[in-house]
């Protein structure tokens, strides 16, 4: 009759979960792309940058994707065009993980007045449209590969402050937080052992999504030509080259396209899916278990809370 | 530390807490959570706080602990002041522990009670890191618990483990004062009386002084030595527990007894039920 008794509150049920299909397959398939592109070299015999037929001949069994103006294979562009645009893609998402995520934990935990500013200083970032931001980054950096990364990156930053800012200061709230101050934590202490790991999740969440909008924003700056270099394949600057063919072969262009096209959906999708999964009700957050409430009488469970 | 004998453990002097909302575009009058408190707890002693929502219990139990800043007014401890800065805060915590109202929201939920009860002992080094599963598995045994709850979250205990586990860790830094802020309200009625069992025994044990601040009168006077009665931030009467429930001075404390069906009913009831739900050990 009493709630305490030893082995009445079992295990909260974590693996009695559905079978998603939907998230199936988004991880599945993004899964392949990652595996197609990095396996470039097994999945076609050409060389990217190698002119390998007739320039602007159209898809066909030789040449699935056609080839570009130069005569080279777009199939092959693709997906080794993919290497670049997402390792641009993945590394500045990492860096702006890395550089945002502290500036939001500090920001969200200490706040105060050096808080207030560095969140300022990312709001004004922030009001700056990513593309502009990443450009004059690039006219400090130069062109390239690396520059790139810094740029989308550092774009990024103040999007990861942010969320991590709000989710810091809601969990700063916590009453376990306060506990943990009385026994004596120091303010690092509570930031990385019981405030990181409540904020990891929705860091999880947006750098899924991360991914797709720094894709965009590479093959962007790749299109406006100040990324890779040619003759090196990139979506976004092999993009840009078959614009001027656009009427006389459109594969040029729409190949690489549609590789990014596919990448921001898998990728946002792949972001509802782990906000989905990460956010469900979780056992171990709800106020009683079932078998809690089941082993006290009704009348007990009326019994009005102090303040 | 030195201890001039005549200095009781804890002393609160003239506390004054005033709560303002500071927004750009927002301006709300302050709140006077706390106008002047003072009260003092010997050794040994229990003092009961009590008081309706809203009259400054709470914010008093923050402040003693130092999770709220006085605006003026000082805390003492064997008579040395350790409120407001933060080198004596370092000090004062190992002496000065807390336990919470709400037993599920003061743990956290993705730590085991393991990691919970080994961060007192890691963060004050008073245990080799070899010795923190063993000094875990006393700290349980000291509130009734098998060590094998060690491996649980909070979620796998009931309202009563839970709470045991909140006073487990406040016992971690081998504490002279524990602050309890309405430490049973949120747990059931059946479990109540088991948890200030629970707190006499450790009192009686280990000499613990007791700060219990509760709404509910008739706890506050079967755990108390001297009782201390708050409204609106500001205490109207302290007494010793007889006096206070035979002899009410102030008008207010009359209200609150007057408004209490517990204060007799709890009495028969109490006795109704007999001790041996004292003796119900969780399994």
């Amino acid at each position: 009759m009493t709630a305490e008794v030893a082995g009445a509150v079992p295990r909260p049920d974590r693996h009695r979960r559905r079978l998603d299909v939907g998230g199936a397959l988004v991880c599945g398939a993004s899964i392949l792309l990652v595996l197609a592109v990095v396996g470039a070299g097994l999945l076609t015999r050409y060389n990217p940058t190698e002119i390998v037929g007739t320039a602007r001949s159209a898809p066909s069994s030789a040449h699935l994707f056609g080839t570009d103006q130069l005569g080279r294979d777009v199939f092959a562009r693709t997906l080794f065009g993919g290497q670049q645009t997402l390792t641009i893609a993945a590394l500045s998402t990492l860096l702006a993980t890395v550089v945002g995520v502290p500036i939001g934990l500090f920001a969200g935990y200490v706040g105060g007045l050096r808080a207030g500013v560095s969140m300022r200083v990312m709001d004004v970032l922030l009001a700056f449209p990513g593309i502009l931001l990443a450009l004059i980054i690039i006219t400090i950096g130069g062109t390239g590969r690396g520059s790139a990364i810094l740029a989308v990156g550092i774009s990024f930053v103040p999007v990861f402050a942010r969320v991590v800012y709000g989710s810091t200061q809601r969990a700063r709230a916590e009453e376990y937080i306060a506990a943990a101050k009385v026994v004596g934590c120091s303010s690092l202490r509570i930031m990385v052992r019981h405030v990181l790991p409540v904020v990891l999740i929705e860091v999880v969440v947006l750098a899924s999504s991360a991914i797709g909008w720094t894709t965009l924003l590479s093959a962007s700056l790749n299109f406006l030509g100040f990324g890779v270099a040619p003759p090196t394949a990139e979506w976004g600057a092999d993009l840009g080259a078959g614009t001027r063919y656009i009427a006389q072969a459109w594969w040029i262009s729409a190949a690489p396209g549609l590789a990014v096209t596919l990448t921001i959906l898998l990728s946002n999708f792949l972001g509802d899916y782990f906000a989905k999964r990460l956010s469900a009700p979780r056992a171990d957050v709800v106020a009683a278990t079932p078998t809690e409430l089941a082993a006290a009488p009704a009348a007990e469970l009326t019994t009005p809370r102090g303040t | 530390m030195t201890h001039p004998p005549a200095a009781p453990l804890l002393s609160v002097d003239d506390l004054v807490v005033t709560f303002r909302s500071r927004g750009l575009f927002t301006r709300r009058p302050p709140v006077h959570a706390l106008r002047g408190v003072s009260l003092h707890v010997g050794r040994g002693q229990t003092v009961g706080v009590v008081g309706q929502s809203g009259s400054g219990k709470s914010t008093l139990a923050r402040t003693v602990v130092g999770l709220e800043r006085p605006d003026s007014g000082t805390v003492s401890l064997s008579g040395e002041v350790v409120a407001g800065t933060a080198e004596s805060l370092a000090g004062l915590r190992r002496h000065v522990q807390m336990v919470f109202q709400d037993s599920l929201t003061s743990l956290n939920p993705r730590r085991s009670v393991l990691a919970t009860l080994a961060e007192p002992l890691i963060v004050h080094r008073t245990v080799p890191r070899s010795g923190i599963r063993d000094r875990v598995a006393e700290l349980l045994q000291a509130v009734d618990l098998p060590a094998g709850y060690m491996a649980r979250r909070p979620a796998q205990l009931s309202g009563g483990q839970r709470q045991r586990v909140n006073i487990a860790r406040a016992l971690a830094s081998e504490p002279e004062l524990i602050i309890a802020d309405e430490p049973t309200s949120s747990l059931d009625v059946s479990v109540r009386a088991q948890i200030l069992e629970l707190l006499q025994q450790l009192q009686r044990d280990r000499g613990l002084s007791y700060l219990f601040i509760s709404h509910d009168l008739h706890v506050v006077r079967h755990m108390s030595d001297v009782v201390v009665v708050m409204k609106s931030g500001a205490v109207v009467e302290v007494a010793d527990k007889a006096t206070l429930y035979a002899t009410p001075h102030h008008e207010y404390t009359k209200e609150l007894l007057a408004a209490s069906p517990t204060t007799r009913l709890a009495l028969a009831r109490s006795a109704a039920r007999g001790r041996s739900r004292f003796a119900d050990q969780p399994g």
